[in-house]
């Protein structure tokens, strides 16, 4: 139940990762908090309490207002963990 | 350093360079680029961000380094320049064809119907050294234009224009002349050979000539022309008056006629070695472009079958043409004796049934002469036949 809400809550205040797959060589990540790495194979982006890691070749990013991230390059994979998980909370 | 008011690039170093990152995003500073490389983050942003960029990354205790962006851009270029080598390679290959080409003629546009006018075009064309592929500046076109009115028959006009890489060819056709019917006009019964006169039947004139006597190529056998006295006025005054009519009639005659033939003893002829080669032809406009990359060597006979592209039935410029070559050599073949005596026999045979048909043959002395080279077949035939042939007679006027 708290779950459900809390859902509801997060798509009413627009805080959720909203990952737009534009083609493959361009994808858009809003409510970025973090970067955690960026080379030109991985990008690893925390966004509303998801890691995402998006996979490729000649990986370049673009940050704009906002709190948006565009991950610009030849895109192969994109990876989400929740990061919860990852931090054992 | 003076920072213009356009794109920067940053290099940012340090341990906490990733954590700067994460404050410009916050303060929506806008970059592009960003990218980690051998532990330093470089990206590009916007002049008016330069100060809060530089305050952020001391802050953390990082180290920035900016450049113009001007030298960058010429790199940015160079570097999408050859990341698409083969569209800028089209591009220039594209521009030099298209130099070239404009200089070529590439279509020969020829303004006739006539099938034979245009071969003869194409052939006073090709005599000049015009032909697909040609420059056009070789090319003196009103010099042309004046050979093609002088060789071509059948047209009595010829304009070359240059539209691009077409030579467009106008004509005028020769306007016919009327056929003049001369039947109606006077005429003399001439002889075509020098022969001794055996027979003759008149129809209409006056037979100029006697039964058993002589006349050379040319003389009047049966005139056409008769003078006339005619009484005429009160004191009945004779006046020599000259009638016209159309003189017919068949005169016979024995006559003398030579043919020389000459038979060497030795042939060259072409004996085909059973190899044949196929290859193909992209043929556009009036281009062959071979499909196809090793040299033929030898002699060749060739037969050539051209397949038209076709689309909704509109055939297009656009042709494959597969040709079949078939190999031969060059022979001596030497002739016996016998293989000679027989084509003698032939030839005369062939002679008399092709020329002599219309006559009769009253005798024949065949001389053989062996040369050096071959042999002198000489035929002297006596003929008898019609030997009279109708000449108009042309009034001068008065």
């Amino acid at each position: 139940m708290n779950n459900s809400i809390r859902k509801k809550l997060r798509d009413m205040a627009f805080i959720n990762a909203y990952i737009s797959i534009v083609d493959d060589k361009s994808v858009v990540i809003e409510n970025v908090s973090n970067i955690n790495e960026c080379n030109d194979i991985l990008a690893s982006i925390e966004a509303s309490g998801y890691l995402i890691k998006v996979w490729g070749s000649s990986l370049s990013l673009s940050s704009y207002e906002n709190n948006i991230i565009e991950v610009n390059g030849s895109i192969s994979a994109i990876e989400l963990e929740k990061l919860s998980r990852i931090k054992g909370k | 350093m003076s920072i213009k008011n356009e794109y920067n690039n940053y290099v940012i170093s340090g341990i906490q360079r990733y954590k700067a990152i994460k404050n410009l995003i916050k303060q929506g500073i806008e970059c592009e680029g960003i990218n980690d490389k051998d532990e330093q983050i470089r990206l590009s942003s916007h002049g008016s961000n330069h100060k809060r960029i530089i305050k952020t990354c001391k802050k953390l205790g990082c180290e920035v380094e900016y450049t113009d962006n001007s030298s960058s851009c010429k790199s940015y270029r160079v570097g999408i320049l050859k990341s698409h080598a083969g569209l800028v390679m089209g591009l220039v290959l594209s521009a030099v064809l298209c130099f070239i080409f404009s200089r070529m003629i590439l279509k020969i546009d020829i303004e006739n119907d006539n099938e034979q006018v245009r071969a003869d075009i194409l052939s006073v064309l090709d005599e000049n050294g015009l032909h697909i592929g040609s420059l056009k500046s070789d090319f003196d076109f009103v010099k042309l234009e004046r050979e093609l009115k002088g060789k071509v028959q059948g047209i009595s006009w010829a304009g070359i224009s240059v539209q691009g890489s077409t030579i467009v060819i106008d004509t005028i056709d020769n306007i016919p002349k009327p056929k003049t019917d001369n039947k109606r006009l006077p005429c003399n019964v001439i002889a075509l050979h020098d022969c001794i006169i055996d027979k003759a039947e008149v129809f209409c004139g006056d037979l100029n000539v006697r039964i058993g006597s002589g006349v050379r190529a040319g003389d009047i056998l049966i005139s056409g022309e008769r003078k006339k006295l005619i009484k005429s006025g009160k004191d009945d005054k004779e006046t020599e008056v000259t009638q016209y009519m159309r003189a017919s009639g068949r005169v016979y005659g024995t006559f003398e006629k030579t043919a020389e033939f000459f038979f060497p003893y030795e042939e060259e002829i072409n004996t085909k070695t059973g190899k044949t080669i196929d290859l193909s032809y992209l043929n556009i406009f009036d281009a062959d472009i071979p499909l196809f990359l090793k040299d033929i060597e030898g002699n060749y006979t060739y037969k050539a079958d051209r397949k038209p592209l076709v689309i909704f039935g509109y055939e297009l410029p656009i042709a494959l043409i597969e040709v079949e070559y078939s190999e031969y050599v060059e022979a001596i073949n030497t002739y016996t004796d016998e293989e000679i005596d027989k084509k003698i026999a032939e030839s005369t045979k062939s002679y008399e049934e092709s020329f002599l048909k219309d006559f009769e043959i009253k005798d024949m002395k065949k001389t053989v002469k062996k040369e050096e080279n071959g042999v002198l077949l000489t035929l002297r035939y006596t003929l008898y036949g019609e030997i009279g042939e109708q000449a108009d007679i042309y009034l001068n006027k008065q």
